[in-house]
């Protein structure tokens, strides 16, 4: 589609502000002095490039960029790891209360009690939710969490002078930020292998113990959708090696209101409210990532916070041992507006019933296709399972790559693909609790069609998608040929 | 219950087809030490009693909607065409994920790309990317880059007059890496350039970058060419701080050599919804590119050649590189960049720089009534400091600036900001902004209400 700057009209008019100035007021020229104004100069790239069109046409060319792209709002998005589950309306409703956006962030407290209120309540049922004794809402996303967290492991053992600790343990089928997020501060990261089964190899644990280690990065259920059933010997194994035990939450969906990562023995959780509490991933972010952690982490935990005195809150920096701040101001507090809502929709007896449904959905779909595609693991499910294609598929040349593109010919938005890397042509597929039961039956009827089409027109699928607004991308010419920006001298 | 469509049928069936005899069942192989039991919540609420508990919440707060806000300090109120808030609200944008499949996500694809282009151009800088978290981390971020790509760790030099929260932030952030920068107090209100650039010809060899507010947190406006001169010859990057809602009027960073301009973007269209989520731009000289972090969008064809958009060189990020990526972050503020998208699209060079100039110009009106007040006996007005400013400045107050700004808040005035919070030798001054927002009433309310101690 024309990209929004070739539509541009020189000199359109815009109807939002008034066109003489204020009485009494001085230009604006005038008060900045010549020297002070934008002049465009020679070099194109460097000019102000805002298209001038008319509200209309503005409104037209993003509904037309609408018609090119889908959100769970669109489709069923059983994307492994992601927890797209459908966002409730009120959440947005809410949150756009003027009362909630118009907030500006240093306000007295006395004016943003309503506010306060929601992020302490909702600090307080996320410690509930989690089993840990105390959360901070800085982090703005999931591996801001996680690198926050590593940095009050790191505070932790330094107040202990224990300074000789520079490893981090990683399983190899982890998310990439795991390592990513020990690495930015400064640690070593050292991988753990898997067992066949997939689950953590516990004698290769125990060989990369050792004074050395600070932390254990751990999923659970972990990235392949298996429930670490070893958990509370792995905890005992890390605490007795002098470590703590990290909880990466992002499938912490599979067991809401079931099992808590406190009670397996983490001193650390991040939880992924942009999953499991229904806030909207954006195409792309804000996410929210808060952190919580255990009695012997909380006086290490970021600032500011949310204190409550009598019936009155108020922000607060107090904390001596803090390891800072991590953003300008408190997280991501609209999206927290949201996951409170969310928060109270279910409440007590409704949080189960997520992480049971959620595995319900998965359970479900993975029995309806195991005899279709390769199952690679023979643990119970959780809230997700990996798929491959079978051997005869393969040897049509039909990978993983052309099933998750045929889907889309279907009117699905892929699963996740090629993750976790430790599993070969890995498919992983999440439906959530928010999907009905004839929804899953469509899907798994899809995928079947397409195992079919697999070893009778193998071509069909190789060559999908068909029916998209754009075939495959040439991903190669995008890094090599790079181009990130409109120049009107094109 | 909530969101969960299943019927008892239906969950009946499904559990059969899993081989299970109740929800419970799926969790057998779970420790029982690891389970729980019901949670000391409160119970869930149909959507009709939230939508009232939520109401009653609301009400707790006193929103920039009801009290006139002169506050600024990193969050802005401006006009927001409603025409942003509808567009956002559309299922396809903001319910999707990262467009990880580029054949069904040319849609925010192309917005990132074309929201790239307008922050770049805006900024002055040939590329930008698809967005960071807020200022705050933008601006670690800008500083990590540059640590990249002179491949020094010391050697960062901070303006004294960023955002104190900013850093803070870096603080923390760099502070991960075992590295502490050097910050350079401001003289009065005005970023001191000369000690900026002295400083990095004193740090040699290790010099890193400097860092730089353009506004700075206290509203001055400097020109940055002879700075940037100075930093480039003790071979570091200068890094502009600032929100970029000015540079549609005055001369962007990028236009006077500056290599990495950063900051908070929620000015462009954002509500300021309590500090987040809000949009971290970054924008730099093309040949920095390859070390930006996060996203980027880049043009591209399909099998058939025809044009179209996709994440790239994401060879530089944690999903692939892992503990040797540029960043650990895996996200944007997509919805915000978006938002700012449309907010710019919609105003257009026009629309921005016209509200550019009425914000000046109502600034420049009320400093200039609070000078005046500031001559007559008995006002709350000590002095008005004179700088160079956009729309936001400081005013020396006689008593301690909190008092003052109490006294306004009780004529449903947010005055400002306290300075006294982040500096005690501040405590008598505050820091007021005046966007196109405030009409000519609030300027004549606020003015009366400080006209008496």
């Amino acid at each position: 589609m024309e990209l929004i700057f070739e539509k541009s009209r020189k000199g359109a008019a815009d109807p939002y502000f008034p066109k003489e100035d204020p009485a009494g007021t001085r230009k604006a020229a005038d008060v900045l002095g010549k020297g002070a104004l934008r002049t465009e100069p020679e070099d194109v790239n460097k000019r102000l490039a805002l298209p001038e069109l008319s509200e209309l046409e503005v409104v037209r060319h993003v509904l037309g960029l609408c018609r090119r792209q889908v959100g769970i709002d669109s489709t069923f998005y059983p994307l492994g790891s992601c927890t797209m589950k459908y966002n409730p309306k009120i959440n947005e409703a809410v949150s756009r209360m003027p009362q909630f956006a118009g907030m500006h962030p240093l306000q007295p407290d006395n004016t943003a009690q309503g506010t306060l209120q929601v992020l302490y309540e909702l600090e307080a049922g996320l410690c509930h939710v989690t089993g840990m004794d105390a959360v901070t809402l800085n982090p703005m996303a999931g591996a801001h969490g996680e690198w926050t967290g590593i940095l009050l492991i790191k505070a932790y053992h330094d107040s202990r002078g224990d300074g000789k600790r520079r490893k981090i343990l990683v399983p190899t089928a982890a998310h990439g930020t795991n390592p990513a997020s020990a690495a930015m501060c400064g640690y070593e990261v050292v991988a753990i292998p898997g067992t066949d089964d997939g689950l953590v190899d516990l004698k290769g644990l125990e060989a990369a113990l050792g004074d050395d280690v600070a932390a254990l990065m751990l999923t659970n259920p972990n990235t392949l959708g298996l429930f670490e059933s070893d958990i509370l010997k792995i905890q005992k194994m890390v605490h007795d090696a002098g470590g703590q035990l990290y909880y990466d939450g992002a499938n912490l969906n599979a067991i809401l209101g079931v099992a808590r990562p406190g009670d397996m023995g983490f001193d650390v959780v991040h939880m992924n409210l942009h999953k499991t509490f229904s806030t909207p991933h954006g195409g792309g972010g804000p996410g929210a990532g808060p952190v919580g952690v255990k009695k012997h982490l909380a006086e290490f935990l970021p600032v500011p916070f949310v204190k409550k005195t009598g019936d009155t809150y108020a922000m607060s920096s107090d904390r001596p041992k803090s390891i800072g701040r991590v953003g300008a101001f408190y997280g991501n507090s609209n999206v927290y507006v949201r996951a409170y809502t969310y928060f109270r929709t279910y409440g007590k007896e409704g949080l189960p019933e997520v992480g049971k449904h959620a595995v319900l959905n998965a359970a479900y779909v993975l029995a309806k296709l195991q005899d279709t595609y390769t199952r690679p693991l023979k643990h119970p499910c959780m809230h997700e399972f990996i798929l491959q294609p079978t051997k005869e598929m393969l040897a049509k040349g039909v990978r993983t790559l052309h099933i998750a593109k045929r889907l889309i010919d279907y009117g699905y938005h892929p699963p996740t693909i090629y993750f976790p890397l430790v599993v070969s042509e890995a498919m992983m597929i999440e439906p959530t609790e928010t999907e009905s039961k004839a929804t899953l039956d469509k899907f798994v009827e899809a995928m079947k069609k397409i195992a079919k089409e697999a070893l009778e027109t193998p071509e069909l699928v190789i060559n999908a998608p068909h029916s998209a607004p754009v075939g495959k991308v040439d991903e190669t010419k995008a890094a090599k040929d790079l181009d990130l920006r409109f120049c009107a001298c094109e | 219950m909530g969101y969960i469509p299943h019927t008892e049928q239906e969950r009946t069936e499904m559990l059969a087809a899993a081989g299970a005899k109740s929800l419970d069942d799926l969790f057998a192989h779970l420790p029982k030490e690891t389970k729980c039991g019901p949670l000391p919540v409160p119970h869930g609420l149909g959507e009709m009693e939230l939508s009232a508990e939520m109401r009653k919440l609301a009400a707790k707060n006193r929103s920039a909607v009801e009290l006139a806000c002169f506050l600024g300090a990193g969050a802005y109120d401006h006009f927001i065409p409603p025409v942003v808030g509808e567009l956002i609200s559309r299922g396809e944008l903001y319910t999707a994920y990262t467009p990880y499949q580029p054949e069904i996500s040319q849609g925010v694809l192309q917005l990132i790309y074309e929201y790239q282009t307008m922050i770049a151009s805006l900024a002055g800088c040939d590329v930008a990317n698809a967005s960071l978290y807020d200022g705050g981390t933008a601006m670690v971020e800008a500083v990590q880059m540059a640590m990249r790509h002179t491949g020094r760790m010391k050697g960062v030099i901070l303006d004294g007059a960023l955002h104190p929260y900013y850093l803070d932030t870096v603080r923390t952030g760099i502070g991960a890496l075992g590295v502490e920068p050097s910050v350079v107090a401001p003289k009065g209100c005005v970023s001191d350039l000369a000690a900026l650039a002295a400083k990095a010809k004193a740090a040699g060899e290790e010099l890193t970058c400097v860092a730089v507010g353009y506004p700075n947190f206290f509203g001055s406006i400097e020109d940055l060419g002879k700075l940037a001169e100075d930093v480039h010859a003790a071979g570091g990057l200068l890094v502009a701080v600032g929100t970029p809602w000015p540079f549609g009027l005055i001369k962007p960073p990028g236009h006077m050599g500056v290599d990495i301009v950063c900051g908070e973007g929620q000015a462009l269209g954002v509500p300021m919804q309590y500090g987040g989520p809000y949009v971290g731009y970054i924008a730099s000289d093309k040949a920095l590119v390859r070390r930006m972090p996060g996203r980027l969008v880049g043009k591209t064809v399909d099998v058939q050649g025809r044009t179209c958009y996709t994440l790239t060189l994401q060879a530089r990020e944690q999903h692939i590189r892992r503990e040797k990526a540029t960043s650990n972050i895996c996200t944007n503020t997509a919805l915000c960049a978006m938002m700012a998208h449309f907010y710019m699209s919609c105003l257009g060079q026009n629309g921005l720089k016209r509200a550019g100039e009425l914000a000046v110009s109502k600034a420049d009106l009320l400093r200039g009534k609070l000078k005046a007040l500031s001559q007559t006996s008995g006002s709350a007005i000590k002095s008005v400091p004179e700088y160079a400013v956009f729309h936001e400045f400081v005013v020396e107050t006689k008593k301690p600036a909190a008092e003052v700004l109490e006294k306004l808040l009780a004529k449903g005035i947010l005055g400002g900001l306290d300075l006294g919070r982040f500096d005690a030798a501040r405590k008598n001054q505050m820091l007021v902004c005046v966007t196109e927002k405030r009409s000519l009433e609030e300027i004549d309310a606020y003015v009366a209400a400080v006209a008496t101690a």
